[in-house]
């Protein structure tokens, strides 16, 4: 069996992803924001966009929640542009080496997301079964918990990638 | 079953970059011709990855060059060396 490792035509006008990967590949316009101490920040600023949204859930304002829900989305938007989508686009539109980095990153990103689920999920429990701590498990401790688990599996890639690529 | 470790030879060097200058190829053009982002292009001038087989195929054949010319495991001598150096050492 053969793997063919080298970038798919991406010029088809026809197929919108192959038009996706060909504007994030291509695009230049974020080239400021890839050096790598920039690339930093906005990993930095996704996780304080996740802890918001979470902090939002925690204090149940349905409101703010939506609100803090954007600069999320924005945070996840920007970290496409910073590493080229590396990270999410189909194995045939990134090359050899774009596919060596991202599956290394995925399984640290599997990693991470297990520890950080169940440490949280163990500490929930701890909270809940202590004599001393007057804590009652409610809607919006799970919210908050989803919301955590949701965006960092959507994002945690993307900002591994971000954070640990070499210098361009 | 003893641990696999990271042996030098898993370090390919090669002579990319000489190459592409010598034949004033940008990194986009050598990028495109051989299917990958022009970044790659870098991150293997840099040796700071190493190519696949089918990858390294391709940039030899590009550079019409047997590939043992450009990519090695052993480190490159100057091109200085290997075109002025008398042989048996004294230049």
């Amino acid at each position: 069996m053969t793997h063919d490792t080298s970038l798919p035509d991406r010029s088809s006008p026809v197929d919108p992803v192959a038009r996706h990967a060909d504007v994030l590949l291509r695009d230049r316009r974020f080239d400021w924001l890839r050096p790598r101490v920039r690339r930093r920040a906005v990993v930095a600023g996704a996780l304080v966009s996740i802890g918001g949204v979470a902090a939002a859930c925690l204090l149940d304002l349905p409101w703010l929640v939506v609100l803090t829900l954007a600069p999320a989305w924005g945070a996840w938007w920007l970290l496409q542009r910073v590493v080229r989508g590396m990270a999410d686009l189909p194995d045939p539109y990134v090359d050899e080496r774009m596919r060596q980095v991202r599956n290394a990153h995925y399984r640290t990103a599997y990693v991470l997301l297990a520890g950080v689920t169940v440490l949280t999920l163990f500490g929930v429990y701890v909270a809940a079964d202590a004599r001393r701590v007057q804590f009652v498990l409610q809607a919006r401790h799970l919210h908050a918990l989803f919301w955590m688990v949701q965006l960092l599996a959507l994002m945690l890639p993307s900002m591994l990638v971000a954070w640990n690529e070499p210098e361009v | 079953m003893a641990r696999p470790t990271r042996t030098p030879t898993d370090h390919v060097h090669n002579r990319l970059a000489v190459l592409r200058a010598e034949r004033r190829i940008s990194r986009q053009d050598l990028a495109d011709a051989v299917g990958v982002h022009y970044q790659t292009i870098g991150y293997l001038e840099r040796e700071e990855y190493s190519p696949t087989l089918a990858l390294a195929l391709r940039i030899a054949q590009y550079f019409t060059l047997p590939v043992e010319a450009i990519f090695s495991t052993e480190p490159f001598a100057p091109m200085s060396d290997v075109l002025y150096k008398a042989p048996g050492g004294q230049s």
